[in-house]
């Protein structure tokens, strides 16, 4: 990333050199700084920004440009610019060219995420891949409750990431017809996450612990693409490749808990280590080609396809890392070899068969052939028990998908205030190793638009989705992933009447009506609504119905040219129901129980609403400000509130209780004034206050040995309220 | 006859409709001494002024396909010949030029003369997009006659696609989104208005590829794959923005859930029973599944299965 900066940086100084010549160019610019206050500190406040500490902050913006002046003859150009330059997000950017000829952007741009300031952890080496419990831990049992020594041992551990995002795209056009095109982007992700670690063998003795995890991870890209164009055809082809490398390719840790019975020998603290593997590299190449023709009239035909792979090779981990568990089988293969080929077509047929008429039809076809070796793979449980046996192995499941989606939409001008519009698309998707072989969705639009009023516009569309699956075979996943003659045709691992919400027979609706009324010249009102629903007729237990709602207000008023107040409402509703049944493998009756039924009901609801005031040259609308300058005065409002109730219901041999409700709450308000001192310079003076409260009943109260089987971080839902002050000066030339 | 074969004869039959498509033109007298004859009424300070586009990109000379460079037609290389805009007609008003740039205005003409420059960088996937669909002419969003065009650039740009899509406007304010209230993010970033390869116009082919292009980590391939994954992130994420963290379309554990109903704790009740003054569900409190299973996207680790290495 540095070698990156120090190339950008002489570019920006260098380009624009290159490309201005001052006897006939227009140069302008402007330049900003000033200082910022933050009254307080709060990590949630400044995530994206940076603003997360109580203090001052530096602030800088630029922007510098030069074209050349109309009628010297010159095309070239260039125009550089830095933003939030002192603060955590930053961007730099650069383009120069010369226009019809060359064009060169160059953009930086760092962008942080910071999760919480409030996980504790007793690990030692955060954002490493190696962690380690301190000295004098102590571990009674196999629970959080026997780590006695956790208390003096927990501290804090912030969860954050930074993102540098650096691109340099240059196109050439060498000449009338040839485009030269090349694209690259180097994208590097820093930081420290939660991610849960598992000690022990997992279904039912497992132990975990969240783990301050380390991110380090660097992506290139690079498209480099050459294209004919005329009047009447075009094609096009290039190379695209992504390269991710992931500095850590594995993370490991002490056991913290104390062995448990079932356990191996020597797994347990102070003995037992972990191990497991992170991202691996990985690469994607595309051959890529597209081609239209434009038929006589307004009828086009465009074609999009790509020859994609897919490959990651990274070297396998061994089954586990302790020593003292018995490893006598050797891993298949050193190395996945996995190799994914992604081919897609894209045809795209438009025209205006008549004026009135407007014609888009498609075929879509996406074949993902996934060509990854199977294998048995005979595990070592949570790096604490034997290998399992050959025949208690599992075998990868290498995912292959087809799909061909063809669809036309239609929109006739029936009159001159009335626009009808209709569409129907046909999907079909096909799959391997899932439960379901074959899936076919039929869809149909229709939609109107009418503009009969001259300030009232109204739209309405409707969408209806039919998918149906081919037989449902529950227990196909468990078939493939165990090896032959280890399980029964009519086993099972998920029950035999789940349906997966992605998989199986839905029947989807969705109406969206929307009104603009122009009530008077400087005033205009909206409202729109949207009504989703998919029901899953053949789900016993799975997602049964899904639900939104979504109301939106607007209005917008202009008095004045230089005054504009918008306002919008939103409330948006979703609704979930799902079902299921609990039961244990060790008694097969459960899973024919229906006294063991439960029932979710989970609701989410949003209420927005934002209001926006920009009013320019304010002073000239009040006598007592006619002497003073320029003023410019900005307001903001913005309030939303999340509310997600989730009521389980359940049959008699099960007992169930309330949750919480799960609450956020956001409101924000910002002022900003800008007094010109003269035509060039103005002085800039906001303030933003930002309230902030979440409820999270899995965070919240629950300490980090809250759990017997796991170490959680202990951390709370953010709140906070924070004032951000800034004074900046601003000299335009 | 099966539905694949159908669609393709259906698809066929529209090109053979299509290739209807008459092309119509028309014969008009340019007016000479553009753009100073017309600058004489639409200059900076007149209520129609249009002299900003003189400052502009538009009106580089040096750039033979300028609508102002040498043997172009000034303004009438967009607005088309404008003879009979320079009399009064028999209502005794001034008839407008040939085309007119506006939401008042058949977006049709003003789009044709647009992309007749701009196809070659802009206009491969116009046609068909959605905005091109919805009748939107590039003067919905694009200023030329100013000399910086406000819809150029990256930033300030999601506030002029949320004019409009209201509903995406309320979902950035969310409790778990991208990056975009304050500007970190832009629509752009992955949306390509004048139309994309991907669906709901992306710049990628396929959702997926659209996502990893900052996600790349969890392309893959793994050796232990989760299914959905691969197929469609929104399986289980809603990209504009969640109640839940990582925006996803649901809360766990309940997501998962909908998938997973296996014996033992996959397939148990959870609720308000689970909280720490009860059971202390590690099912229900923290990161829930995710504590154990915690590479969901996919696992390369040959015991990992259960996406717990």
């Amino acid at each position: 990333m540095k070698h990156s900066l120090v190339a950008l940086a002489v570019l920006m100084v260098t380009a624009p050199l290159a490309v201005a010549d001052t006897n006939s160019s227009a140069t302008s610019g402007e330049l900003e700084v000033g200082l910022g206050y933050l009254d307080s500190s709060a990590y949630r406040y400044g995530q994206y920004t940076g603003l997360i500490d109580e203090g001052v902050y530096g602030l800088l913006d630029f922007s510098l440009a030069a074209r050349a002046a109309p009628g010297f003859g010159d095309t070239g150009y260039w125009h550089l610019w830095g933003q939030d330059l002192g603060l955590g997000y930053r961007a730099l950017g650069l383009e120069a060219g010369q226009q019809g000829t060359q064009r060169l952007r160059l953009d930086y741009r760092k962008t942080p995420r910071y999760f919480t300031d409030t996980a504790q952890t007793p690990m030692l080496g955060a954002g490493s891949n190696r962690l380690n419990l301190p000295a004098g831990w102590q571990s009674n049992d196999a629970t959080t409750a026997g780590m006695s020594s956790l208390d003096e041992h927990l501290s804090q551990v912030n969860l954050w990431q930074e993102r540098h995002t650096l691109t340099l795209d240059y196109r050439r056009f060498l000449n009338d017809n040839w485009t030269l095109t090349a694209d690259f982007r180097r994208d590097n992700l820093q930081g420290v996450r939660a991610l849960g670690g598992v000690s022990g063998a997992t279904g039912g003795n497992s132990r975990a612990l969240l783990l301050p995890a380390p991110i380090d991870y660097t992506t290139h890209a690079a498209e480099l693409a050459l294209a004919y164009h005329s009047a009447r055809y075009y094609w096009g082809f290039g190379y695209y490749g992504s390269f991710f490398s992931n500095e850590h390719q594995a993370l490991s840790w002490p056991t913290p808990f104390a062995a448990h019975p079932q356990w191996a020998v020597g797994t347990g603290y102070p003995e037992g280590e972990n191990r497991m593997a992170l991202e691996p590299d990985n690469q994607a190449h595309q051959l890529r080609l597209h081609a239209g023709y434009h038929f006589a009239g307004t009828t086009r035909l465009h074609m999009d396809a790509n020859l994609g792979r897919q490959r990651q090779n990274a070297d396998f981990l061994p089954y586990t890392i302790n020593s003292a568990l018995e490893v006598s089988e050797p891993l298949p293969r050193d190395s996945l070899q996995a190799r994914v080929d992604d081919n897609r077509v894209n045809l795209r047929l438009t025209s205006r068969p008549a004026r009135a008429f407007n014609l888009v039809a498609r075929i879509n076809y996406r074949d993902r052939d996934n060509r990854t070796p199977v294998d048995v793979y005979q595990r070592v449980r949570g790096d604490a028990v034997a290998q399992q046996s050959y025949l208690d192995g599992r075998i990868n499941r290498p995912y292959s998908l087809r799909e061909t989606k063809a669809s036309t939409d239609l929109g006739w001008r029936f009159s001159r205030y009335l626009r009808l519009e209709a569409g129907y698309v046909y999907n079909d998707t096909r799959r391997d190793y899932s439960e379901v072989t074959q899936t076919r969705e039929h869809s149909i639009k229709l939609g109107a638009r009418s503009t009969r009023f001259d300030s009232l516009a109204l739209s309405g569309h409707y969408q209806y989705q039919q998918r149906r699956a081919d037989e449902y075979v529950g227990n196909r996943p468990l078939m493939t992933t165990h090896v032959p003659g280890s399980v029964g045709a009519e086993d099972f691992e998920n029950h035999p009447l789940l349906r997966k919400y992605y998989l199986t027979d839905r029947d989807r609706h969705q109406w969206h009506l929307r009104g603009d009324w122009f009530a008077w010249q400087n005033v205009n009102l909206g409202a729109a609504i949207a009504w989703h629903r998919d029901h899953y007729p053949d789900t016993v237990f799975g997602l049964t119905d899904s639900r939104m709602t979504s109301y939106t207000l607007d209005a917008g008023y202009t008095p004045v040219e230089n005054l504009r107040l918008t306002a919008f409402v939103n409330r948006d509703s979703y609704h979930n129901e799902q079902a299921g049944r609990s039961f244990r493998g060790s008694v097969p009756a459960d899973a024919f129980d229906p006294e063991r039924n439960w029932y979710v009901d989970a609701k989410d609801r949003f209420d927005t609403l934002g209001v926006s005031l920009d009013w320019e040259q304010l002073q000239q609308q009040f006598d007592a400000l006619q002497n003073l300058g320029r003023l410019d005065v900005r307001l903001e409002l913005s309030h939303s509130r999340a509310t997600g109730t989730i009521v389980t219901e359940t049959a008699s041999a099960l007992t169930s209780a309330s949750l919480p409700e799960l609450s956020t709450r956001l409101e924000r308000v910002s002022l900003e004034a800008r007094y010109h001192l003269s035509v060039r310079s103005s002085l800039r003076l906001a303030l933003e206050h930002e309230r902030f409260s979440s409820h999270d009943y899995a965070l919240d109260g629950v300490a980090p040995d809250a759990v017997a089987s796991v170490l959680l971080l202990g951390q709370t839902s953010p709140r906070y309220s924070a004032i951000w002050s800034t004074l900046a000066w601003r000299y335009r030339f | 006859m099966n539905g694949k074969r159908a669609l393709v004869i259906g698809f066929l039959w529209c090109c053979l409709l299509v290739m209807a498509g008459l092309s119509h033109g028309s014969e008009a007298e340019y007016v000479a001494n553009d753009p100073d004859t017309c600058l004489m009424c639409h200059r900076d300070d007149s209520p129609l002024s249009s002299g900003h586009i003189m400052h502009g990109a538009h009106a580089l000379t040096g750039n033979s396909r300028s609508p102002f460079a040498p043997g172009q037609q000034g303004c009438q290389s967009c607005h088309g010949p404008a003879s009979a805009h320079m009399s009064i007609n028999a209502e005794g008003v001034r008839p407008p030029p040939p085309v007119m740039f506006g939401s008042d205005y058949d977006p049709e003409p003003q789009n044709t003369v647009c992309l007749s420059c701009h196809t070659a960088d802009k206009g491969h996937h116009w046609s068909g997009s959605a905005h091109e669909f919805a009748q939107l002419s590039c003067s919905s969003c694009h200023t030329v006659h100013q000399t910086e065009d406000s819809a150029l650039g990256f930033h300030g740009k999601t506030g002029l696609c949320l004019d409009c899509h209201t509903r995406e406007r309320a979902e950035i304010l969310h409790p778990s989104t991208h990056p975009l209230r304050d500007g970190q993010m832009s629509c752009i970033d992955c949306h390509a208005p004048h139309g994309g390869p991907g669906p709901a116009d992306l710049i990628a082919h396929t959702l997926n590829d659209q996502c990893y292009l900052c996600h790349a980590e969890k392309r893959g391939p793994f050796l232990w794959e989760h299914a959905p994954v691969a197929e469609d992130c929104t399986q289980c994420h809603k990209p504009h923005g969640s109640n839940h963290r990582d925006l996803l379309q649901a809360r766990t554990p309940w997501l998962c859930q909908q998938c997973h109903l296996a014996p033992f704790h996959p397939s148990t009740a959870l609720s308000g029973s689970g909280l720490p003054q009860e059971s202390a569900s590690a099912n229900l409190l923290g990161r829930d599944c995710t504590n154990c299973h915690t590479q969901v996207h996919g696992s390369n680790h040959p015991s990992g299965a259960g996406l717990t290495r």
